[in-house]
């Protein structure tokens, strides 16, 4: 029996209600002003091409628990701003606070004169020159990494080929083994011809991402959130908070195009990395190589990358000391989330202040 | 105080009244097959149109969606309650709703019927893409979805098949591809489409079965249960290896097209000497192998200088230390180093 209750007096009220939480939330909205992203004062230390390397400032208060400085390698998709959206929401903050020294590479927004960077120049080339930064600065032969996604498998190709400078390493919602049976992402890109695609766009608009993604879940990401928004348009500050996180969203730099080819021809389509196949820059990577200390943290609830994508790591990493850590989130929620500024931020600099 | 501006009593009064009066004619069980053109709706566009200059960029994409989200739950919800509308059991009525919603979606595409909202509702990956093609195309996304393609293809493609013939044949040639392309694309495209309206006919199903647990209370709950279902049934359908391989060949189709786009814009392009993408790719190669060659130099360079700075720094100690032993033979050695830091400044 179907039972269906829905009154014509309540439905009426019900579009009142909602009509009236839309027409006085325009009033927050023409109201708020500059959607700020990246809140904690931060020095570019080294510039190239596109690239800046930041160092944030250590907070007032604050000391040194780590002498080995922290770099944040962040995915070439989207920008690291997700890292410190807001002050009440920053991993950054979080490491900061643990007493770590951090530093961080924002790509830029490559254009058609970066066409022809590959993973190598990027891994081999931009990384390595920003890791022998922080060395020199810092007088040290070795630094902590922290790679985000894409960055964490950047930075695992960077300490299976370089694992000379990487003293800890810490990878979050990294992909390894790129075809696991939940990976959507994974399955689409199968039967696309990828040379065809980059050889006729270039590189990868940022439109193509953010259609990608959102098709992740299309219902939800390009519909429902916003009927849910309306809830929260009474409160100026959640009305702020959201258009920040629309804005990172939208804010997709495109992809160099050689780059995204070997991402997805050599990762996504031939999954070589766990094959010990990948090749970056003419040389082999085996992370097996990778004997440094590890820490994978993975998202239980990613949509963008299945936790076995990740936890397959600790397979084959030829480190001793590997550990994993599971947050019960989503792929954003690792970063914006309350129960990661509570729990997440202070375990990573725990594991690194310990080692 | 702006509020007037942006929202007022009129307004209100005006969805109050024609609720109003929709409810009673529920009330009185009329049995009214098709509403009026819905008069929130207008109203809230109305609205929109007039305050929207006035909401910052930021925000107008935003506020455009939850708007039209809304429109999309009540619709839905009006929908559902004209259907019910005079019947003698509303069960019925709710089962008569999702039997049309079902066969809504064995329709094309773009049927026109009593429940294009809902079936529209599985339009948004659709829509999604046609927005993605439009960002990296000088055309609109949709632009071949209307097209007819069905009994044209046979005959394009016999015409298609002539070899080019006489002094433009290379040109011809390029042409025909071009069309041979856009036929491919507008298949690709149709194929991808009717995939949609098969889940949009299983989402049905499972709304169907959904609602049978549960009483649905509101538009909302409604709304949530229907995205629900068609965000459950989208993720499973989009992981068969059907799916996988329309995608692949719906993107390999619009990247084919555009490619041949390409090659006749290059031909336009060198025949007035202006450099083409091709051209200017074998640049971008030339110039980052170039960089990369600098880079290595460079690091070479900087390996080969710490090592000198090292040597001279040993070289440098001893002679200190046998300065103040004051051997002869050792003296000697200092002026010899000195010389060649002079030398490098």
């Amino acid at each position: 029996m179907i039972n269906f209750q829905i009154r014509p007096d309540k439905l009426a009220e019900e579009m009142v209600e909602y009509s009236r939480k839309l027409g006085q939330g325009i009033e927050h909205l023409i109201d708020v002003g500059e959607i700020d992203t990246g809140v904690s004062p931060r020095t570019p230390v080294y510039r190239e091409d596109k690239l800046v390397l930041y160092r944030y400032d250590r907070p007032q208060g604050v000391t040194a628990s780590n002498d080995t400085p922290l770099l944040i390698v962040y995915a070439l998709v989207n920008r690291p701003y997700m890292t410190d959206i807001q002050e009440d929401r920053s991993t950054i903050r979080g490491l900061l606070a643990s007493g770590q020294d951090v530093y961080l590479i924002d790509w830029g927004y490559p254009d058609s004169s970066d066409f022809a960077l590959t993973m190598g120049d990027y891994i081999n080339g931009y990384i390595d020159r920003c890791v022998d930064q922080v060395c020199e600065a810092h007088g040290l032969d070795s630094i902590n990494i922290l790679g985000i996604c894409q960055g964490g498998t950047f930075s695992l190709c960077y300490t299976a080929l370089h694992s000379e400078k990487v003293r800890n390493l810490v990878t979050m919602v990294t992909p390894v083994d790129f075809k696991t049976p939940n990976d959507m992402l994974s399955a689409w890109v199968q039967h696309i011809d990828i040379d065809m695609l980059v050889d006729t766009v270039g590189n990868i608009p940022g439109e193509m991402l953010n259609w990608t993604f959102l098709s992740l879940k299309p219902f939800s990401l390009t519909g429902q959130k916003y009927v849910n928004m309306v809830d929260l348009l009474d409160d100026p500050k959640k009305v702020k908070n959201f258009l920040r996180m629309e804005k990172w969203i939208f804010d997709s730099p495109d992809q160099a195009g050689e780059t995204f080819r070997q991402f997805i021809r050599d990762f996504y389509q031939k999954n070589v990395l766990i094959a010990g196949e990948a090749e970056i820059g003419g040389d082999r990577v085996d992370l097996g190589n990778i004997t440094c200390p590890v820490l994978n943290i993975y998202a239980q609830q990613d949509h963008l990358v299945p936790p076995d994508a990740s936890t397959s790591l600790g397979g084959y990493v030829g480190s001793d000391d590997y550990s994993e850590l599971a947050f019960p989130g989503g792929h954003i929620g690792i970063y914006v989330s309350g129960r990661a500024q509570k729990q997440l931020t202070p375990a990573i600099g725990k594991w690194l202040n310990a080692r | 105080m702006i509020k007037n501006a942006f929202w007022n009593d009129g307004w209100m009064d005006t969805q109050r009244r024609y609720w109003e009066q929709w409810t009673e004619m529920q009330q009185q069980a009329l049995g009214i097959k098709k509403p009026p053109s819905s008069p929130w709706e207008q109203a809230m566009e109305h609205w929109w149109g007039a305050v929207q200059g006035a909401v910052p960029s930021t925000g107008q994409d935003f506020f455009g969606k939850m708007l039209d989200q809304g429109k999309a739950f009540f619709q839905m919800a009006e929908q559902t309650m004209q259907a019910a509308s005079g019947r003698e059991n509303v069960a019925d009525a709710w089962a008569r709703l999702l039997a049309g919603l079902t066969e809504s979606f064995r329709q094309t595409p773009n049927g026109d019927d009593a429940f294009k909202q809902a079936t529209a509702f599985w339009e948004m990956p659709l829509d999604n893409w046609n927005r993605m093609v439009s960002a990296i195309s000088p055309v609109p996304g949709d632009v071949l979805r209307g097209m007819p393609h069905g009994g044209v293809r046979e005959q394009v493609d016999r015409m298609l098949g002539a070899p080019g013939l006489g002094y433009t044949r290379e040109s011809q040639t390029q042409y025909q591809s071009l069309i041979q392309a856009i036929m491919e694309y507008q298949e690709a495209l149709v194929k991808y489409s009717l995939f949609f309206s098969s889940m949009g006919e299983k989402s049905a199903k499972l709304l169907q079965e959904r609602v049978g647990d549960a009483p649905v209370e509101s538009a909302r709950q409604l709304y949530d249960t229907w995205v629900g279902c068609c965000e459950d049934v989208y993720a499973a359908e989009v992981m068969t290896d059907d799916y996988r391989e329309l995608h692949g060949r719906m993107v390999n189709a619009l990247m084919k097209l555009k490619s041949r786009w390409g090659a006749i814009f290059n031909k336009f392009l060198s025949a007035m000497n202006i450099p083409t993408r091709d051209d200017l790719r074998t640049l971008q190669e030339r110039m980052q192998e170039q960089r990369r060659g600098n880079q290595s130099l460079r690091a070479e360079v900087n390996v080969l200088r710490r090592e000198f700075n090292k040597i001279q720094a040993d070289a440098a100690k001893p002679a200190v230390k046998q300065t103040v032993k004051g051997t002869a033979t050792r003296k000697t050695a200092a002026p010899g180093t000195k010389k060649v830091a002079a030398k490098k400044r």
